[in-house]
């Protein structure tokens, strides 16, 4: 029973023992003093009677004298009896009553009749006893009687009324204290106003200092996390990005749709560098790449936005955003790698060619990275160290310009035809737990484009809501054939954008049912920068059924604290971080430190992108709760 | 009429109540039988050891007494009190205009004017075994000796009636001796009452709890109950 049920039960219990307790005493009081007066009443009427009859030589008189004393006053009876006890004179009235009998038999009024001696002279002529009519007396208690349940009617609902008013008022900060602890039930560790109330605050404050803790433990160990996840994307002997952590930067970079993304990419490879090894010995060639790695580094550091990565053992790379003199920074650059080769004065002399390319807006990642693998191609067939410049108006064929894409992906809009690729989403007994839908779409010659394929240029082309909208529709629609729950990916920029939610709102309450049975992520990059648009999203959804998770977890862990108050079930982690996990300690520190911090707030983790046997196995070791992928399919 | 409830409420806290019935119930009960020990007792307390013999000797008296014929118990209880008690008026024993004495403060004082020697002779009667249907207190106008015939005032005594018609004896202090009604020319009766249906002594609970409204009758007929009577 609710503590508002329980409050209005005592208060109608103690109202109802104070009225009834006050409703006695004023009647019993009231039958007291009735019968107290009656008693005096019927004495002094008695004597005063007897008195004016003592005076009376004539019986008829006498008679007369009773008689008139009867009808005009209120008796019950009066009865002159002579002194052996026979009745002279005798008056009784009728017996209509003024109150129930049941009244009567509760609160009587009892008063004994009054007594007083007739004499005439000397001579006794009898007794004289008289009773006043008690029926008025009734009557009267019983009006009263009637009015003070009345009046108790009328007190109960005022302070019914009263106490419901008072009671809202005490009880109001409680629901805030219930609002709080459902929430943190719920995962989301929030923190709220403390009440005025003391034992309100002491339970305010002690939750707010739990929310407080937990917000304050994701932040440190988010900290720490991303300095394992550094390590993890840090190639160990050079000090520079690997191949994954750079890719996905320069990735996140170039689908940022930013129009004022521009700059250089500059690419050098150290040629025969497993040869070197042999011939210069292991120690050499290491001091020589992290020479290498370390003036890369610094060159990054000058600029700012600059990255360095190695991308494979010999190729290194240097993203210079905000640079237009591609040319002749890259040859700077390139002088500087070869002044560091010959420092290192080899037996064989190191042949460097290099590429550079500038890249703007326009440029896609596989578009780019081939435009510059090709000019180190053609770097490489000179066979000395030597710098090319990338053609940007493109040898190679492009199979999509912008404006292409943006066809595509609005007609398919516009005709509904994308397709829902579902992977299953296992645990760790390879149960399946639900299916992860991703939308694909199909060119107009029917090849078919994949959700990794299509993603940067939905971001690039604002297109993104639209697309999530019409994935929730297929989604809500097969779910009627699936009996699992089914998991869909929305982009960061529905965050942003309120009718496109409204028009998810909508979808959702028209099938509530359907919508207990989704789990919805968004992105870890957009959830940080939207995070007031995500928490009320968040709250909307879970009053809905809906799951929430963040997916591509990972590049921000250092913000996973945001999550303490957003009441989300899961985290997806990206595929770098799962990217040959079994042989990559630093990914599996990283990957340890997400599990165990996720698990004590509660979320469970789920890998994406897992593609070999041992990934998996090495993932539900970390303590993943569950994995999807290629491996799945 | 709500209001009138919450007066009396007001007036009469229920404790109060509830301890006046307390000690009614109480009063009651310890005076179910005469109690002449407590009598001589209160006695003791109050006026001393003179006091003690006067009550000793009316008790012998009263006891004394009771197998005997009505006249017999008459004559001696109308001597005792007629020989021991001193006619004094209220203001000086008192200092009230009009004090009606129990039996006890009488005997105490040894003084007492016409209602007390009316009220002791009363209840001795009672005691001794008469029965109230047969005894009267009554107002009478005395006409105070015999020349200035216009000379009256007014007087209480007891009346005895051998049946309930027979002409009454009558007991009083201005003449000691005992006469019928109809030779006291100097007397006329003008009101009789009894203790029959307020105090029946050992039996009868004080009637009502009024006690602080009680006639001046009534509040004897307690005073005496509260005395041992």
């Amino acid at each position: 029973m609710s503590l508002y049920k329980q409050l209005w039960l005592a208060v109608i219990l103690l109202m109802t023992l104070a009225f009834s307790g006050s409703f006695l005493l004023a009647t019993k009081s009231a039958q007291n003093y009735l019968s107290e007066q009656l008693q005096l009443k019927n004495f002094d009427n008695a004597t005063s009677l007897a008195l004016s009859l003592s005076q009376q030589n004539d019986p008829v008189l006498r008679e007369l004298l009773i008689t008139a004393q009867f009808d005009n006053s209120h008796y019950e009876f009066i009865r002159l009896m002579d002194p052996t006890g026979s009745v002279l004179v005798e008056h009784g009235s009728d017996k209509t009553v003024f109150a129930p009998t049941w009244f009567m038999s509760i609160f009587p009024i009892e008063a004994t009749p009054g007594i007083a001696q007739v004499t005439n002279g000397w001579q006794q002529i009898g007794t004289l006893s008289l009773k006043s009519d008690s029926r008025f007396a009734y009557g009267e208690m019983w009006v009263s009687t009637q009015l003070m349940f009345l009046y108790f009617l009328a007190g109960a609902l005022f302070s019914g009324l009263i106490g419901n008013r008072l009671l809202k008022v005490i009880l109001k900060p409680l629901n805030d204290v219930v609002d709080q602890s459902k929430a943190i039930g719920e995962r989301r560790f929030i923190t709220i106003k403390e009440p005025k109330t003391l034992e309100y605050r002491l339970l305010v404050q002690s939750m707010n200092n739990l929310s407080g803790r937990v917000k304050q433990l994701l932040d440190t160990e988010g900290g720490s996390l991303q300095e394992l996840r550094k390590e993890a994307e840090t190639d160990s002997i050079t000090g520079l990005l690997n191949r994954e952590a750079f890719m996905q930067q320069l990735s996140s970079l170039l689908n940022q749709g930013n129009e004022n993304t521009e700059g250089s990419l500059v690419l050098l490879r150290l040629q025969h560098l497993a040869e070197l090894n042999r011939s210069e010995g292991r120690d050499v060639i290491d001091s020589l790449l992290q020479n290498v790695g370390a003036s890369l580094n610094d060159l990054a550091d000058q600029c700012e936005g600059s990255m360095a990565g190695r991308l494979n053992g010999s190729d290194f790379v240097l993203l210079l955003p905000g640079c237009e003199q591609t040319e002749k920074t890259a040859q700077r650059i390139h002088e500087d790698i070869q002044r560091i080769a010959t420092q290192m004065q080899l037996e064989n002399p190191l042949t460097i060619p290099a590429a550079a390319s500038i890249y703007s807006s326009e440029d896609s990642l596989p578009l780019l990275m081939t435009r510059i693998d090709a000019a180190l191609a053609s770097a490489e067939q000179e066979q000395r160290s030597c710098l090319k410049m990338a053609d940007i108006h493109g040898t190679v064929p492009e199979t999509c310009t912008l404006e292409c894409w943006h066809k595509l992906i609005a007609s398919t809009i516009e005709n509904q035809n994308c397709e829902l690729i579902t992977t299953p989403v296992t645990d760790a007994s390879k149960q399946i737990l639900h299916m992860r839908a991703l939308p694909q779409i199909h060119t107009e010659t029917g090849e078919k484009v994949s959700y990794q394929e299509l993603h940067p240029w939905l971001s690039r082309l604002k297109l993104s809501p639209q697309l999530d909208l019409q994935v929730m529709e297929r989604a809500l629609a097969s779910l009627n054939d699936t009996p699992q729950p089914l998991s869909v990916s929305f982009s960061a920029q529905l965050l942003d954008d309120e009718n496109s939610q409204r028009a998810l709102f909508t979808m959702l309450k028209a099938a509530p049912k359907k919508a207990t049975q989704l789990r919805i992520g968004f992105p870890e990059y957009g959830a940080y920068q939207h995070l007031e648009s995500l928490q009320n999203l968040c709250s909307e959804l879970q009053t809905l059924g809906c799951r929430v998770g963040i997916e591509q977890v990972g590049p921000d862990i250092a913000s996973i604290g945001n999550l303490s108050g957003l009441g989300v079930d899961y985290v997806m982690v990206d595929e770098m971080s799962i990217h040959d996990i079994n042989d990559n300690n630093a990914r599996q520190i990283f990957l340890r430190g997400l599990c165990s911090i996720s698990h004590s707030i509660g979320l469970s983790v789920i890998a994406d992108g897992v593609r070999t046997e041992d990934e998996w196995r090495t993932a539900i070791k970390l303590g993943i709760d569950a994995c999807t992928g290629p491996y799945f399919e | 009429m709500f209001r009138r409830f919450i007066s009396v409420l007001i007036n009469k806290s229920v404790l109060q109540r509830f301890s006046a019935c307390l000690l009614t119930v109480m009063t009651w009960w310890c005076l179910a039988t005469p109690n002449i020990d407590l009598m001589q007792q209160l006695a003791q307390q109050r006026y001393g050891n003179e006091a003690v013999k006067t009550i000793e000797a009316w008790r012998q008296m009263v006891l004394d007494n009771q197998d005997n014929q009505a006249t017999e118990i008459l004559r001696t209880i109308n001597v005792f009190f007629n020989q021991r008690i001193r006619f004094n008026d209220d203001q000086s024993i008192w200092q009230q205009a009009d004090y009606w004495a129990t039996p006890l403060e009488t005997m105490g004082r040894r003084q007492g004017d016409c209602e007390d020697f009316s009220i002791a002779k009363y209840v001795s009667l009672l005691l001794a075994g008469i029965p109230a249907e047969q005894l009267r207190m009554v107002y009478v106008k005395a006409r105070i000796g015999s020349l200035p015939k216009n000379l009256t005032q007014a007087h209480m005594v007891v009346a005895y009636y051998p049946s309930s018609n027979a002409d009454p004896l009558i007991l009083d202090n201005l003449n000691p001796q005992i006469l019928p009604a109809s030779q006291r020319r100097d007397l006329l009766p003008v009101f009789s009452f009894n203790s029959a249906g307020l105090w029946i002594r050992g039996q009868n609970k004080p009637v009502g709890s009024a006690e602080k409204r009680l006639s001046r009758w009534r509040n004897l007929l307690t005073r005496m109950q509260a005395e041992g009577l």
